[in-house]
């Protein structure tokens, strides 16, 4: 980034090569809509490429690329919230891709009951208050720590585990109707 | 069924076990309660089956053009003509500027009230000027008298 700041054009390709999926699929699993994530990650990088010249290495490049990233994206569910009534789960589920799952699975009962397992996390996920849900992705699929989750969405490091242990309080209670023990148990 | 761990204990230790990044020797301890605490082993459970779940969820296939769009986005941006203000200096400077054009604007409206102070002063000093002037007017009057009294006594004296 302190090459694109020095007017170097190759670097900011560089940098968009390295960066560019991990925005757009955190996006994505933020808005689950993957022209809706890829238009936003245009922003991201217009935005990163605009403030090149003032661009301060005071933090990780990371942290500072997902506070621009999750700002947009909590506007985004934020404007989207205001906006829509209800959305059926299918429609949701259309917006996004086909439904992809790992080709290890060849069982077809044991893909169906991914399959659905998949579906209640994904809405789940979706009706997350729109802080948790950043910061479960963050700390999920780019492997974030808490200090680095708190820097992006500018809270204590206590707040992060607050948020994260409540985001996955409810992920998990989606999920226990599938567990072998039933729906029975509570968290005491 | 309860757990003799408080809730943030349960999470803080349920996530970093999940996650793997406990020490071992909290990793050990863990696992030696999870022996004797169904609650926890049910959270564990439940959880790994939330990773799981989440580790499936796998994006789509980015757009072809996506690259093209951005860099297309950029040269449209750089080639657009910059508002009149803009200079290339963008908007910072813009609230110094404000200030100093408030600033200036202030000294200039209280510009007339100096000038009538030293207005003020200029009079005073006029005054004393002229009342040194008569003083030494009527000095050279009373000289020019007292130099006639004495000269008619200085011609008697030869």
């Amino acid at each position: 980034m302190l090459r694109v700041r020095e007017g170097d054009e190759t670097s900011f390709a560089l940098l968009l090569e390295k960066h560019r999926n991990s925005v757009i699929h955190f996006l994505y699993r933020m808005v689950q809509n993957q022209a809706i994530a890829e238009e936003l990650a245009q922003e991201v990088f217009l935005r990163v490429y605009r403030s090149r010249e003032t661009y301060e290495p005071t933090a990780k490049f990371t942290t500072w690329l997902f506070r621009i990233t999750t700002h947009l994206a909590l506007n985004h569910v934020r404007d989207r919230r205001k906006d829509k009534l209800h959305d059926s789960i299918d429609e949701k589920i259309e917006d996004g891709a086909p439904r992809q799952l790992p080709t290890r699975e060849a069982n077809v009962e044991e893909r169906l009951l991914r399959d659905a397992r998949l579906g209640e996390v994904r809405q789940a996920i979706e009706e997350l208050p729109e802080k948790q849900r950043g910061a479960v992705l963050m700390h999920k699929y780019q492997d974030m720590e808490y200090s680095q989750i708190a820097a992006i969405l500018g809270c204590s490091e206590s707040a992060v585990k607050s948020l994260l242990f409540r985001a996955y309080e409810s992920l998990r209670s989606s999920l226990r109707q599938f567990s072998p023990g039933g729906s029975g148990l509570k968290a005491s | 069924m309860n757990c003799i761990l408080n809730t943030n204990e349960q999470e803080e230790l349920l996530l970093g076990y999940c996650t793997a990044i406990l020490d071992p020797e909290t990793t050990r301890t863990y696992k030696r309660h999870l022996a004797s605490c169904e609650h926890c082993r049910t959270m564990v459970e439940l959880q790994k089956m939330v990773d799981e779940s989440l580790g499936d969820w796998l994006p789509p296939t980015l757009s072809e053009n996506f690259d093209q769009k951005l860099f297309a986005r950029i040269r449209a941006e750089q080639e657009a003509p910059k508002p009149w203000w803009h200079f290339n200096f963008g908007w910072k400077p813009a609230i110094p500027l404000a200030l100093a054009a408030i600033l200036l604007a202030v000294f200039l409206v209280r510009e007339p009230g100096k000038s009538e102070l030293a207005q003020q002063q200029d009079g005073i000093k006029a005054d004393e000027i002229a009342e040194v002037e008569k003083a030494l007017d009527d000095m050279e009057a009373l000289q020019a008298l007292s130099t006639a009294d004495t000269a008619p006594a200085a011609k008697e004296s030869i």
